[in-house]
């Protein structure tokens, strides 16, 4: 018995595009070959170890092989090559309503999951309950899952997969369908897994989550590990490579959505010093500096930027369709300044730009919602806060905060 | 092959969720619903005493025999054809989910045990309006009914699996029941399909007839159930008794079938999840 609940080593899977079906083909497939031209590597020798009591996350770009992974530690699919150990009972989260039958009930599906996960029912019976209470689900269990919404049946997947007592969790993307709260109850319960000894693998591309969730992170790219270590470093470094390509992204911009063409070449952030940054204090003037180039007149231009978590809707938004305000027209070069004057209410930690651009005063499209700029708040400034009590905790508070007190009064003494 | 016996076992639950499940879902948004396991043996003993009388002449006379045919019969057609696209009917808990594959064709013949039981009642309602009362040979059928069972079950896993890479298998199904009803005693007796062989191919070759393994399965199961059939020409009863050596050629050949099929499941289970 090792220590290690998952160990991967040099493990790759090939897969082959499915091109061809005929006879030749189909038995060709069914010895797992297939033509070597329409040979795919999902993954190209990957190695790591999970221990009890981790939580691993894993992230990258679509097509990474994040998702093959997941099924390979599942046992649903077999490596090509390389050793692949999983000791333990593992229960799988792999997509919304994966192991359920629509036509049956809610109660009917809590039992049809169990199985496939391979709970007795007398155990299912037992936690019953508490899967139900988990899920929030009370009043729907007597209706068929085809009439649930994807996020309930997301709840309905993760109670099940939770209280089964497993010792390793995969969860990859789903958990993104449900609302914020459930996704923290979630966590939480991830979080206990983990800290039972359990071991967690977490595939996301909720940044904020991963840094806050996991212990350690692995980012994969084109099938192999391109970095891993402490979540926060790799994290970072992997939104930089990201800006790298929005960056490139926007330079090639310019939709032609409307009978004008704005381009948004380039995006400044401007601290309180009118230096360009990407760290601010939660108390510092932040402008944002769009460049615009207009090789014809555009009338009444309106610019929207909003800041996200990179996951989810804007946290807020300056808008200038909603304020009424704008240049007449404009043509040529030049920029609009978005200030914040009072800086940017936020807990520490990491964030995203993103900004969109109308014509005619907010008819016309003319640059869809693109992310244009990653910036941090800094730890200082922030007021009452002591900065290590807010540093990481912008995703379990919630990253947006108002000047506010606490008042306290109980009934006299008897 | 132990071990995975074990995980099996582990799931029997699954097995038993998903045999619910075919059960239920072959009702669900059906307007006769349940109904349904018993019109199609019904409306199979009417068309096999029809042909029966326009072929060979003879009239109501048949549907005890015919039936006593049936009843193995549904229990083959019903898994044959739910089962051979199982696993492809199932491709989104393959993909998605881990678990023995083998449980979703098992299921779909556990399934058709209800189909077989609407049979078997049928039968013994004819047996009860006939007054014809089971010799003691009747012991014999829960060893038939387990042969059978171990040769739908190889035949299923082999073709459910081939038809995860060739799509063609399945619609092959309903061309091969067709075939097969024709080929098994159910409308003739099997001393028609042995003199018939004998004729064309000579005494030696009688042998082939058994290659079919419904032929000495529904033989056995009609002379274990009947004790013997009605001549067509002198209209009286011919007694016939279950043929040991028969059933034990149906056995061993249900027994290769098992291990053959079960095999190739084996080999190619683990990349379904890539090809599904």
């Amino acid at each position: 018995m090792s220590e290690a609940a998952i160990r991967v080593e040099d493990v790759a899977k090939r897969y082959f595009r499915g091109a061809g079906s005929g006879l030749a083909e189909g038995f060709r497939r069914m010895l797992g070959r297939g033509r070597p031209e329409n040979e795919v590597w999902a993954l190209g020798g990957v190695s790591f170890e999970v221990p009890y009591g981790e939580a691993l996350g894993v992230i990258g770009p679509n097509g990474a092989g994040k998702t093959t992974l997941l099924k390979l530690l599942s046992g649903i699919t077999v490596p090509t090559r390389g050793r692949l150990a999983v000791s333990g009972k593992v229960s799988a989260l792999l997509e919304v309503g994966a192991g359920f039958h629509g036509e049956l009930t809610g109660r009917e599906n809590i039992f049809l999951n169990g199985a496939i996960l391979g709970i007795p029912r007398r155990e299912i019976e037992r936690r019953f309950d508490d899967i139900v209470e988990f899920s929030e689900l009370g009043e729907f269990l007597e209706m068929p899952l085809k009439r649930y919404s994807s996020g309930m049946v997301v709840r309905l997947g993760f109670s099940v997969a939770v209280h089964v007592d497993p010792e390793i969790l995969l969860i990859d993307e789903v958990l993104s369908v449900g609302d914020a709260a459930f996704r923290m109850k979630c966590y939480e319960r991830a979080r206990a897994l983990r800290d039972r000894a359990g071991a967690v693998v977490f595939v996301s591309h909720d940044m904020l989550a991963v840094r806050n969730f996991c212990d350690r992170v692995i980012w994969l790219e084109e099938g192999r590990v391109r970095e891993s270590g402490e979540p926060g470093e790799i994290v970072g470094r992997y939104l930089e490579s990201a800006r790298v390509q929005v960056e490139r992204l926007i330079l090639k911009g310019g939709t032609r959505t409307a009978e004008v063409f704005l381009n948004i070449p380039r995006t400044e952030l401007l601290g309180g010093d009118e230096e360009p940054r990407e760290a601010f204090r939660a108390d510092e003037r932040v402008t944002v500096r769009l460049h615009y180039e207009a090789p014809e007149r555009i009338e009444r231009p309106r610019f929207n930027v909003s800041v996200s978590t990179g996951d989810g809707p804007p946290i807020l938004t300056a808008s200038q369709v909603v304020d009424g305000e704008g240049p007449e027209a404009i043509e040529g070069t030049g920029h609009i300044d978005c200030v914040f004057e009072k800086g940017l209410p936020l807990l520490p930690g990491r964030y995203q730009f993103c900004g969109c651009a109308y014509g005619d005063g907010g008819n016309v499209t003319l640059l869809r919602w693109t992310t244009f700029s990653l910036f941090s708040i800094t730890s200082e400034g922030f007021g009452e806060v002591p900065p290590e009590r807010a540093a990481g905790r912008s995703t379990v508070v919630g990253p947006v905060q108002a000047k506010h007190c606490w008042h306290e009064s109980r009934a006299a003494d008897r | 092959m132990s071990e995975y016996l074990a995980r099996l076992t582990a799931r029997r639950e699954l097995l038993w969720q998903l045999t619910l499940r075919n059960i239920k879902g072959q009702r669900k948004q059906s307007i006769l619903g349940a109904f349904w396991v018993v019109i199609q043996p019904l409306g199979l003993l009417a068309a096999t005493v029809f042909l029966r009388a326009v072929l060979l002449g003879g009239g109501r006379g048949y549907s005890l025999e015919a039936m006593a045919a049936l009843v193995p019969w549904t229990l083959f057609s019903a898994a044959f054809a739910g089962g051979v696209s199982s696993v492809a009917d199932n491709a989104g808990l393959v993909r998605k989910i881990a678990f023995p594959r083998v449980v979703l064709p098992l299921s779909v013949v556990f399934s058709s045990l209800v189909n077989f039981f609407a049979a078997f009642v049928i039968f013994a309602l004819l047996c009860v309006l006939r007054g014809h009362l089971p010799p003691i040979a009747a012991l014999w059928v829960p060893a038939i009914l387990a042969i059978e069972l171990v040769f739908v079950v190889g035949v299923v896993l082999g073709l459910a699996s081939l038809n995860v890479f060739l799509r063609d298998i399945r619609h092959t199904v309903p061309f091969l029941t067709m075939l097969l009803y024709i080929a098994t005693p159910i409308i003739y007796e099997t001393e028609r399909l042995r003199s018939l062989v004998t004729r064309l191919l000579g005494e030696s070759q009688v042998w082939l007839v058994n290659l079919n393994p419904l032929v000495p399965i529904v033989e056995s199961f009609k002379a274990a159930v009947l004790g013997g059939h009605m001549d067509l020409k002198t209209g009286e009863w011919v007694s016939a008794a279950v043929d040991p050596a028969t059933l034990a050629w149906a056995a061993g050949t249900a027994l290769v079938t098992l291990a053959l099929g079960y095999a190739v499941f084996r080999k190619t289970e683990p990349v379904f999840a890539d090809v599904i």
